[in-house]
């Protein structure tokens, strides 16, 4: 009995500390992107990979980068290699994070959930062969099936810039490791890009657009951190006007997600932030992400 | 049919992208703060433009053709003991993307203030975004300081209570009044007044 009680609570510790998010059914459509525009979903499986490696880094590394410029430019080689040959498949975060996994599990739910969503909508848009209601309505009802999950699903009412910069251990990744906040950055203009070029009606347009994207991304990331020439976090609905007008709602339910990425790489990167709190904030910090009325705007971007 | 609907919808918007219409003046400031952080972080720009920051003034400029500047915005330190400041001057396009940058060399600030926890440039913004994101709902009167904004002034003052704040005060091109935003010395909101 006492090796059993033994057994059981050993179990318990080693388990994850979070539960894995599952969307089920899977959408017919499922990683189909990937089928029509392969760099494209090898790209997006890279940055997933590339997140966590980097959030994995901070935290294994957390007081003891003395050297932060030496630090970034070591990573960055080592994600510039993963971008330049990206997975065919996606990583499992837990597989190259566990760190981070087992400090952040409502936030890698919230991402995970949110992540699928981004995923399933891209691969409506690219494989619909109705152009128009249908496709429209298929990308409405994941979003309804997104937002049905109250206990996973971040926000759709935007958030004003001080949700990302108003906490005291804001702004203190990209202080830090500008080069690695910009290539984020980068990767979110990506994603926010796609949707606007996999809207255009005809599949000869989808296709240019796609590869200008692409090709766009990589001068973004070429010479970091001046190739990249943001000041601040793109945002949807000035980069995908076209999506934001047909979707109004789920600009700010990805943009919330991408101000949540920077918030994790401030907690991680901030002396501010003791050890003993990562959890708390994490906690704190995924709570406002789903609260319509934390650090709500007034004045949300409209197309 | 379908398709021709939304390549109709697609042209629509594409047009309405097009003609998007200019930032407001106060936009092209909060973005100026911003390129302030990212020159400093990358060294383009001394570190004193994040800690001393006296004023910004922002003008709207007459553009001859489409890649010509929409707005300049100019960025004074704390003046040193010869009261002149040293400057920092951003040309931007009608959507706030920089165009070009240029310092313009001047003493040392003298006795600028001392901000414990958020720099001058965060505290900035965060009381533009009073003005930015509060003119809709909380106070119909900051709207001239949104559409119209001439230039602001940040200082430090010790409040009744010996609390020491941040104080943001606000000019407009279109209105005599003057908004004050006051904040703690982390950034967060504490209150606003026309005056």
């Amino acid at each position: 009995m006492k090796f059993l009680f033994l057994l059981m609570f050993s179990i318990g510790l080693t388990a994850p500390a979070y539960a894995e998010v599952v969307w089920y059914p899977m959408p017919p459509e499922a990683y189909k992107l990937g089928d029509v525009y392969p760099e494209a979903q090898r790209l997006l499986f890279a940055f997933d990979y590339g997140h966590a490696l980097v959030y994995e880094r901070l935290l294994i590394n957390r007081g003891q980068i003395t050297d932060p410029v030496k630090f970034e430019k070591d990573l960055l080689n080592e994600i510039m290699g993963i971008l330049k040959n990206p997975p065919a498949t996606k990583s499992d975060e837990g597989d190259i994070a566990p760190q981070y996994v087992f400090m952040f599990p409502k936030i890698l739910n919230l991402f995970d959930w949110s992540h699928m969503l981004h995923q399933f909508i891209l691969d409506v848009l690219a494989t619909s062969q109705d152009r128009g209601p249908v496709m429209t309505k298929r990308i409405q009802d994941l979003f309804a099936e997104y937002q049905a999950k109250k206990t996973l699903a971040i926000t759709d009412v935007c958030k004003t810039m001080l949700f990302m910069d108003g906490h005291y251990f804001s702004k203190t990744f990209r202080r830090t490791f500008p080069s690695f906040n910009l290539l984020i950055w980068s990767y979110h203009w990506f994603q926010i890009k796609l949707y606007d070029a996999l809207l255009l009606p005809t599949k000869p347009q989808r296709d240019a657009a796609v590869a200008k994207t692409i090709a766009d991304f990589k001068a973004l990331i070429s010479d970091l951190p001046d190739s990249a020439e943001f000041d601040m976090m793109p945002e949807t609905a000035k980069e995908a006007p076209n999506f934001a007008k047909m979707f109004p709602k789920i600009p700010a339910a990805f943009d919330n997600n991408h101000m949540l990425h920077d918030i994790v790489s401030d907690i991680l990167t901030s002396e501010k932030v003791p050890v003993s709190q990562l959890r708390i904030e994490g906690l704190n910090m995924a709570n406002m992400a789903m609260d319509p009325n934390a650090f709500k705007s007034n004045s949300c971007l409209t197309p | 049919m379908k398709r021709i609907c939304l390549v109709l919808l697609m042209a629509t918007t594409g047009a309405s992208t097009a003609l998007a219409e200019s930032i407001s003046l106060s936009k092209a400031v909060e973005l100026s703060c911003h390129r302030i952080e990212r020159l400093v972080t990358l060294k383009k720009i001394d570190e004193s433009f994040m800690s001393n920051l006296g004023t910004v003034s922002v003008t709207a400029q007459k553009q001859a053709q489409p890649t010509d500047p929409a707005f300049k915005v100019m960025i004074s330190l704390y003046p040193g003991a010869d009261g002149t400041s040293t400057q920092l001057q951003l040309l931007m396009d009608d959507q706030g993307k920089t165009l070009s940058f240029n310092v313009i060399a001047g003493p040392a600030s003298a006795n600028p203030p001392k901000w414990q926890d958020k720099d001058s440039v965060t505290l900035t913004e965060n009381s533009l975004h009073y003005v930015l994101d509060g003119w809709q709902t909380s106070n119909p009167d900051v709207k001239p300081f949104f559409t119209d904004m001439k230039s602001l002034r940040l200082s430090q003052i010790v409040d009744a209570s010996g609390q020491t704040l941040s104080k943001t005060e606000f000019l407009s091109n279109s209105v005599a009044t003057t908004l004050e935003v006051y904040l703690k010395l982390d950034g967060t909101f504490v209150s606003a007044q026309v005056k």
